[in-house]
């Protein structure tokens, strides 16, 4: 049975595309309907190309047997590449997160995506997301030596970073587990921290030399 | 002629922050448990930004007062302010977990836009213990047995469920469909029961007949406390009829 015209004045096409950018998220009916007479005012072979991109996204991209991130081939760029140090794993996650902290140049080790945090309320536990192969990494990799988790600094992220820390704590393969720096954003006021922030800015304070 | 009543568009209230899920770009929507107005459901803007002022001030597991612009569907949160973060839970993964369990029981229990102000002031008084307490197990059944009394849903636990004779001072069972306790004579090969000893029947009646102060000093037990989980567990699995998710966590932190 064909889908039902919720547009029953526009022709049919035009109304399903509007219904299938409309699951996008932060999609909403009006922007749904300017990106479809927008695509309407494309010549065929800029629509052609999108709805190829869009169909290869589900085909050719793959996860990483490492790291879990997004990518083509069976390990992806960042596992392979060799100038990276392979002693320290930063987990993330989600995919979004890598490109934020590549895109700070912050950290030049590798890393490991979770595919969400445990959300027990959810029903997402440490079975749901990539625990599993974080462990399987670190037993059989000697050279790891660090874990960063940069999970999302909110009870879901601070107990899937605690689940982790207690996983590695009883293991017998040894590593240090650090978690990321808390503290007041740059360029914010004070006037409007919150007291958790404002606890671990000052818990975690630094001489000025090394913060300037 | 109709008479037009205006519909109160915003509120201010003390609330638990029960459950939390993404929406949209940068935003969430929080599951909010107050005394007043029950489960409410609120959007929290731009949340998800490193510099949103409200960012910091909410998330699960702490109470807030927040001022909310009600909304015919879903409503906006204008403002929030701390009143307890529950830091010592926080820190602590087996607190957090049992924290989520209480959440989730909670919301289990509650009705949206129905007033509840008892689930409310149980909650928070169960958290506050929760971080004052080394009694983790005990706390949890006391909760739990509280919360059913609190919502109507309270076992039987002194006559038999299926002849309403007294009980003698003995071994029983237990029926998590009908929700109470039966007499082994009574018991019909078509239910299915929990065989429940009488030490865990007392445990069951003390904890539903008195407060925390005094429930805090008995020592029921690991063996007792264990079987009222067990017991516990699937009546209110029966109640509920569903899965309690945290309950799993919880399981496996513990």
């Amino acid at each position: 049975m064909s889908p039902v015209n919720k547009f029953p004045f526009m022709p049919r096409a035009l109304s399903q595309l509007i219904e299938s950018f409309r699951l996008l998220p932060g999609i909403g009916p009006k922007t749904a309907q300017k990106l479809a007479f927008s695509t309407l005012k494309m010549s065929s072979e800029q629509v052609k190309d999108i709805s190829n991109s869009l169909a290869n996204i589900k085909s050719e991209i793959i996860y990483c047997q490492y790291c879990q991130n997004i990518s083509e081939n069976s390990i992806c760029n960042i596992c392979t590449d060799n100038n990276r140090d392979n002693s320290i794993i930063c987990v993330v996650e989600e995919v979004m997160d890598v490109y934020v902290l590549e895109k700070s140049g912050a950290f030049k080790g590798k890393f490991h995506v979770l595919h969400g945090s445990i959300s027990p309320a959810n029903g997402i536990g440490p079975d749901e997301i990539r625990i599993k192969e974080l462990v399987n990494r670190v037993q059989s990799d000697s050279l790891i030596k660090e874990i960063v988790i940069a999970t999302n600094l909110n009870l879901e992220g601070e107990a899937t970073a605690m689940y982790i820390n207690q996983i590695f704590s009883k293991s017998e393969h040894k590593i240090k587990i650090t978690r990321l720096a808390r503290g007041l954003p740059s360029g914010s006021d004070i006037e409007y921290a919150d007291e958790t922030t404002i606890l671990h800015a000052m818990g975690s304070r630094v001489n000025i030399d090394e913060s300037l | 002629m109709k008479a037009y009543r205006k519909k109160k568009k915003y509120l201010q209230s003390e609330a638990i922050v029960l459950k939390v899920f993404d929406f949209a770009e940068a935003d969430k929507i929080f599951t909010l448990l107050t005394p007043d107005n029950g489960i409410i459901r609120v959007v929290a803007k731009g949340v998800r930004k490193p510099k949103s002022r409200m960012g910091g001030h909410i998330d699960v597991l702490s109470k807030v007062n927040a001022y909310i612009s009600l909304g015919d569907n879903l409503s906006n949160i204008s403002q929030v302010e701390i009143i307890n973060n529950y830091p010592v839970l926080k820190k602590d993964l087996s607190l957090i977990s049992i924290g989520f369990y209480l959440l989730e029981l909670c919301e289990k229990f509650s009705v949206e836009n129905d007033p509840n102000n008892d689930i409310y002031y149980h909650l928070s008084y169960s958290l506050d213990i929760l971080q004052e307490n080394s009694e983790n197990a005990l706390i949890v059944r006391w909760f739990e047995i509280t919360l059913l009394m609190i919502s109507g849903f309270l076992p039987e636990l002194y006559n038999c469920l299926i002849s309403g004779e007294e009980l003698d001072e003995g071994d029983h069972l237990f029926s998590s469909v009908n929700g109470g306790l039966v007499n082994k004579q009574y018991a019909t090969t078509t239910d299915s029961y929990i065989s429940i000893d009488k030490n865990s029947i007392k445990a069951l009646r003390y904890l539903s007949n008195n407060g925390w102060p005094e429930v805090q000093k008995i020592n029921f037990g690991a063996n007792t406390l264990e079987k009222l989980k067990i017991v516990m567990r699937k009546y209110i699995q029966n109640i509920t009829n569903s899965q309690i998710n945290s309950e799993k966590f919880l399981s496996r932190v513990i």
